[in-house]
């Protein structure tokens, strides 16, 4: 769902409205824009030009171990906010993606670093065993 | 547009899968709301794509190479036999969860 807001435009008639796109954004009330909803439109822009190594969840509706890690992913841009950067990717919408990283099972998160795929897990796991991983990219980052 | 499943439907295969995890020496998980959940994906794949695919696993469009995804799916007794259960956690090794007094799975245990 795409969040629209609308901005004054001071170059034209008052009154006018200019609507702007902002990037999407998990609704998330205890921190809002924690999470960033993926797709093909954004995914290059979020994923490979960002300053910060990038989790991304490739999820499906049904598939209740992604239902099971949605709130420890939640929990980990929460607790890691400002060092990474978290994303989530249906890989029912958006299948060229999932298939380009040759996305089989589900849950499969990837972390991303200087546009390369780093770690990989699949299947539902503890936050802890998600935190290490995250740990150990962000100790290798400090000694590059 | 939300696929509509019926609940006849879910009851029909709850009770096929069933069959089958008995006469293979496995269970299905417990835990009603995680096993009505992927039965719910099985069935909106097979409405969705014609095939019983497993809901936690990418269908890529490719018939031959999808096959192998259809439930019961081709990992599922070495996962079963590995992990305890497997990947979708429709299929339990039997005696490999821990019953609380509410009946239910360990299917959310340590997380």
């Amino acid at each position: 769902m795409a969040e629209l807001a609308d901005a004054r435009d001071s170059k034209s008639r008052p009154g006018n409205r200019v609507r702007v796109q902002l990037p999407l954004r998990a609704l998330n009330l205890k921190n809002f824009m924690a999470e960033i909803i993926l797709n093909e439109k954004n995914f290059s822009e979020e994923v490979f030009q960002s300053d910060k190594p990038v989790l991304v969840d490739f999820w499906s509706e049904y598939c209740p171990p992604c239902q099971l890690i949605s709130p420890i992913i939640e929990k980990i841009a929460e607790d890691f906010q400002g060092k990474i950067k978290v994303g989530k990717l249906n890989v029912d919408q958006n299948p060229l993606i999932a298939s380009s990283f040759m996305i089989e099972a589900i849950p499969t998160l990837l972390f991303f670093k200087n546009r390369k795929v780093v770690e990989k897990i699949v299947g539902l796991v503890s936050y802890e065993v998600i935190k290490e991983k995250i740990e150990e990219i962000l100790k290798t980052e400090e000694e590059e | 547009m939300p696929l509509e499943i019926k609940e006849e439907e879910i009851r029909e295969l709850e009770k096929e899968l069933s069959e089958y995890a008995q006469k293979n020496g496995f269970v299905l998980n417990p835990d009603k709301q995680a096993r009505e959940m992927i039965i719910k994906g099985l069935l909106a794949n097979q409405k969705r794509y014609g095939k019983r695919y497993c809901p936690c696993r990418r269908v890529s469009g490719n018939l031959e190479e999808d096959k192998k995804k259809i439930c019961p799916c081709w990992w599922h007794k070495e996962e079963i036999e590995k992990e305890g259960h497997c990947h979708c956690r429709l299929f339990w090794k039997k005696d490999n969860f821990n019953k609380n007094e509410n009946n239910s799975s360990d299917f959310r245990k340590g997380f």
